[in-house]
């Protein structure tokens, strides 16, 4: 059933949301793409909350805080907290890809996972990582 | 026809079990005498994978381009899962490699036709996606959110 993986894409979407506040002040010079990606990620978190509901779930609350992969002190270690909310919400919407046939589902999936890694580039490319691309985004190698 | 006639035939006199024979055997009698069927239709992760193929190389043709290098590998990569889940659905029936594209021409602009190219990717992939069974959709998915990365990193 694909309502316990849309639950965790919206749990990735908690803990992104909840990143990008937390990394808003060591970004200061990103605070427009900071603002965008938190915008577009409590879009994302609005929409997949009223999908669960229309299909007879509650939403999981978000958690009080989150742990980020390494501790958020300073500009680098801000781009990486962010570098990993998106890759894990990009493998949290591809495993809705992998558990529902409702197209529409998948439509919305696919478009979830299309932003984060694109959003996950552009966090890369601003910390120099090489290659700034994803070639598998969702994929734990990838 | 008469295959019917008889099984409502045995059906009055016989045992259950009979009729439940005669039903069974029924598809086989017909697959004994219908024409073969037409080949399938072409696995739509091959042209996926074709599409991949000639974006390596288009990206071996650019030159000063610093994303060249990962979009041909990422490229590569792409080519090599999708041939990959084609094959293990419908092995080859040679251990042929797929026919090399034959190589186009040079593009008078290589960098707007990559641009181009990654952008036809991410609309091929994606429009698949709602289409093939869910244990292909995360493939297809990671394969069409991979060319908008490569599209982000090209510019």
């Amino acid at each position: 059933m694909s309502v316990e993986s849309v639950q965790t894409a919206l749990g990735t979407e908690h803990a992104a949301l909840w990143t990008y506040g937390l990394v808003s002040a060591f970004l200061g010079d990103q605070a427009a793409a900071v603002a965008e990606g938190a915008n577009l990620h409590r879009a994302r978190r609005d929409t997949t909350e009223r999908w669960l509901r229309d299909h007879g779930a509650t939403p999981n609350p978000p958690a009080a805080a989150y742990l980020p992969p390494s501790p958020v002190s300073d500009g680098p270690s801000a781009l990486a907290a962010l570098v990993a909310v998106e890759q894990d919400t990009c493998a949290a919407w591809r495993g809705v890809l992998e558990r529902t046939d409702d197209a529409t589902v998948r439509i919305s999936a696919l478009e979830a996972l299309t932003t984060a890694a694109v959003r996950a580039t552009r966090w890369r490319k601003a910390a120099g990582t090489s290659p700034a691309s994803i070639t598998m985004p969702g994929v734990a190698s990838g | 026809m008469l295959l019917a006639i008889w099984v409502r035939v045995i059906s009055e006199s016989v045992s259950r079990r009979r009729v439940l024979l005669a039903v069974a055997a029924a598809p086989l009698a017909v697959a004994c005498t219908t024409e073969p069927p037409p080949p399938p239709p072409p696995d739509p992760l091959s042209a996926l994978a074709a599409q991949a193929r000639a974006d390596a190389k288009l990206a071996q043709t650019l030159t000063g381009v610093p994303a060249a290098a990962e979009i041909v590998k990422a490229r590569e990569t792409h080519a090599a899962l999708l041939q990959a889940e084609v094959d293990r659905e419908r092995p080859p029936l040679s251990s042929t490699a797929p026919p090399a594209p034959t190589t186009p021409p040079t593009p008078p602009d290589p960098l707007a036709a990559m641009r181009t190219a990654l952008d036809e990717a991410v609309r091929e992939a994606s429009a698949l996606v709602a289409k093939v069974p869910s244990y292909r959709a995360g493939l297809v998915g990671s394969v069409a959110a991979g060319c908008a990365s490569l599209r982000e990193v090209l510019g």
